[in-house]
């Protein structure tokens, strides 16, 4: 489990802090060594012991812990924003952000409550979603939308290893703050974007 | 077919082949019903109250009991300067069930001691509550990161020597909604498989209830829901048979407040009837109830006035075809206090000797407790029929 290890919970924090510095901040217009050096100071922050405990405890107590998508997508976008390495495209990301949003819709809403009907209940040891996801990702793999492909995978085998808390495999695969992030994503165009493979 | 194609395609199928074969099996819930003895009925009335909580902190909240294996009885609760104040914590002391003594009390679990075992920042800490599960103490409690009661998540500690010692405190995860707006308030139910049912419920955006299904490892498994929308929390679960359960709830509806709610399952755990109001009222607050001799016949302290928190009152209903009567009265503030909610958080216990043990909030300064066995309870039924 990722918790157990406390290294990889900092990191995993300090990568959610890092791409939303990438996101947020005007990393393009800066040289490269400034933008490396404010992704060290960001790590330092969160990693050092502020008033007794490390930075990365508040951003767990704030927002949980990532999903294993969330953290993969999080490292490509960071490299492929700070160091233009073209990880996943234009065209793949919009489909994938699609994606999340329809989930999102469909999780939150009534998770929350809304109906009798609870969706996260859907995501305990249920084959049904797990063939969905599968589907999914088959898609994904058929039109070489690799990355894509790669992270669902990668959610739902962490999942059955249990490396969260959570024995949920919606954790795995998003959560709300990697949503918006996504959602956010069609504001900023990346230098290592673009359409063609 | 490129091999970076070949490669991908290869890691996705084996990746979800593994899924699916590491996939566990649905888990049934068969609850493990408690035997229901009369011991005691007759023996001599007991009726006896006392302070517990002693003067640790000036505010204390949310009791909550446990009879442990040697027969003796736990009390938990929370306290700090004020509800949700940074020093809140949990706090515990055991009654002897032979002496009548109470241990002295003792901090179970600080903010501090939450904080560094889930590796999160924690403010503030809330509602426990408590099992015994074999050789084990499991408790249960609310903690908070940032806002208000709506962000909190559950955490779990265990006790291999009857709550002397706690294990490392862990996070329940509950929701997937940042792990927010899920707390305890009722204690859970033991089933069969080894698992347990943990009455729960949410209000963040909806206020509901629901039972979390915990594994022998700690982790939610599964979870069924109760109510839904804003109208019902904190629910109170008694198991009726080996795959049926009833739940009363408090009542936080704006169309419908007032009455104390209540629902039952369908045949299913995960199969719950729509919420019908019973005759009792309910000011938007907790209420406690326990089975008698049958599994229709129980015993209900709650709040009886639609709208204030100002008394205490026990209601037994005989079987479930019977309606509820009023057959005690604990508490009821004096006209000339002013004070706003002063008794709430009403927590029953029926120990194995016939005795039973009730917990409650006393003016945010204490918490009470009230001894009484069979034939009290036989007394006040008896005392209630001549005055109705």
């Amino acid at each position: 489990m990722i918790s157990a290890y406390p290294l990889l919970s900092g990191l995993s924090a300090a990568l959610l802090c890092i791409a939303w510095a990438s996101l947020l901040l005007p990393m393009a217009r800066l040289a490269v060594a400034v933008r490396l050096l404010i992704i060290s100071g960001i790590t330092l922050l969160v990693m050092l012991p502020l008033d007794g405990n490390p930075g990365w405890y508040a951003v767990r107590g704030l927002f949980g812990d990532s999903s294993i998508s969330a953290m993969l997508f999080y490292l490509a976008f960071t490299l492929q924003q700070n160091v233009s390495w073209q990880i996943y495209r234009t065209d793949e990301l919009v489909l994938f952000r699609w994606l999340l949003a329809a989930s999102a819709l469909l999780l939150y809403p009534f998770a929350l409550g809304l109906t009798g009907f609870d969706s996260y209940s859907l995501g305990y040891a249920n084959p049904w979603l797990l063939a969905m996801v599968f589907i999914i990702t088959l898609l994904f793999w058929w039109r070489s939308y690799y990355f894509t492909a790669v992270i669902l995978t990668a959610g739902v085998l962490a999942c059955s290893l249990q490396l969260l808390e959570s024995g949920n495999l919606w954790d795995y695969l998003l959560d709300p703050v990697f949503v918006i992030f996504l959602l956010l994503t069609c504001l900023k165009s990346a230098p290592g974007e673009n359409q063609t493979r | 077919m490129t091999i970076t194609r070949l490669g991908i395609f290869l890691t996705v199928i084996s990746g979800f082949a593994l899924a699916l074969f590491a996939l566990p099996a649905e888990r049934p819930v068969s609850f493990i019903l408690l035997h229901t003895g009369n011991a005691g009925q007759h023996s001599e009335a007991i009726l006896q109250s006392s302070f517990v909580s002693g003067e640790l902190t000036r505010e204390v909240h949310s009791a909550t009991a446990v009879e442990l294996n040697n027969g003796d009885i736990r009390v938990f609760w929370y306290g700090g300067k004020r509800e949700g104040s940074k020093d809140t914590a949990i706090f515990s002391r055991v009654f002897n069930h032979g002496t009548g003594g109470w241990s002295e009390i003792h901090e179970v679990i600080n903010r501090q001691q939450v904080n560094h075992d889930t590796r999160r920042y924690i403010r503030k800490l809330g509602n426990p509550v408590a099992v015994v599960k074999g050789d084990e103490l499991w408790l249960f409690f609310v903690s908070v990161s940032v806002g208000g009661w709506a962000g909190s998540s559950i955490n779990l500690s265990v006790s291999r020597d009857n709550g002397n010692s706690w294990g490392p405190v862990r996070r329940l995860i509950s929701s997937p909604f940042m792990n927010i707006s899920t707390l305890v308030r009722n204690a859970p139910l033991l089933t069969e498989q080894g698992d347990i049912l943990l009455p729960a419920y949410h209000e963040f955006l909806g206020k509901f209830s629901e039972l979390l299904h915990i594994d022998s490892r700690g982790t939610v498994i599964n979870k069924y829901r109760i109510s839904h929308g804003r109208e019902a929390i904190q629910p109170a679960l008694l198991a009726t048979g080996s795959d049926s359960a009833i739940a009363f709830m408090r009542n936080t509806s704006a169309s419908n407040p007032g009455k104390l709610w209540f629902s039952h399952t369908n045949g299913h755990i995960a199969d719950w009837a729509p919420l019908q109001p019973l005759s009792l009222p309910n000011p938007d607050a907790a209420a406690t109830v326990v089975q008698l001799d049958s599994p229709g016949e129980l015993l209900l302290v709650f709040n009886n006035h639609p709208s204030e928190r100002d008394d205490i009152t026990m209601a037994w209903r005989p079987s479930a075809e019977s309606d509820w009567q009023l057959i005690h009265q604990f508490e009821k503030l004096d006209k000339a206090e002013k004070i706003h909610n002063p008794f709430s958080y009403p927590f029953l216990l029926k120990t194995a000797d016939g005795n039973f043990h009730l917990f409650y909030s006393w003016k945010r300064k204490h918490i009470k407790h009230v001894w009484f066995n069979r034939a009290t309870l036989q007394k006040m039924r008896t005392s209630a029929g001549k005055d109705s």
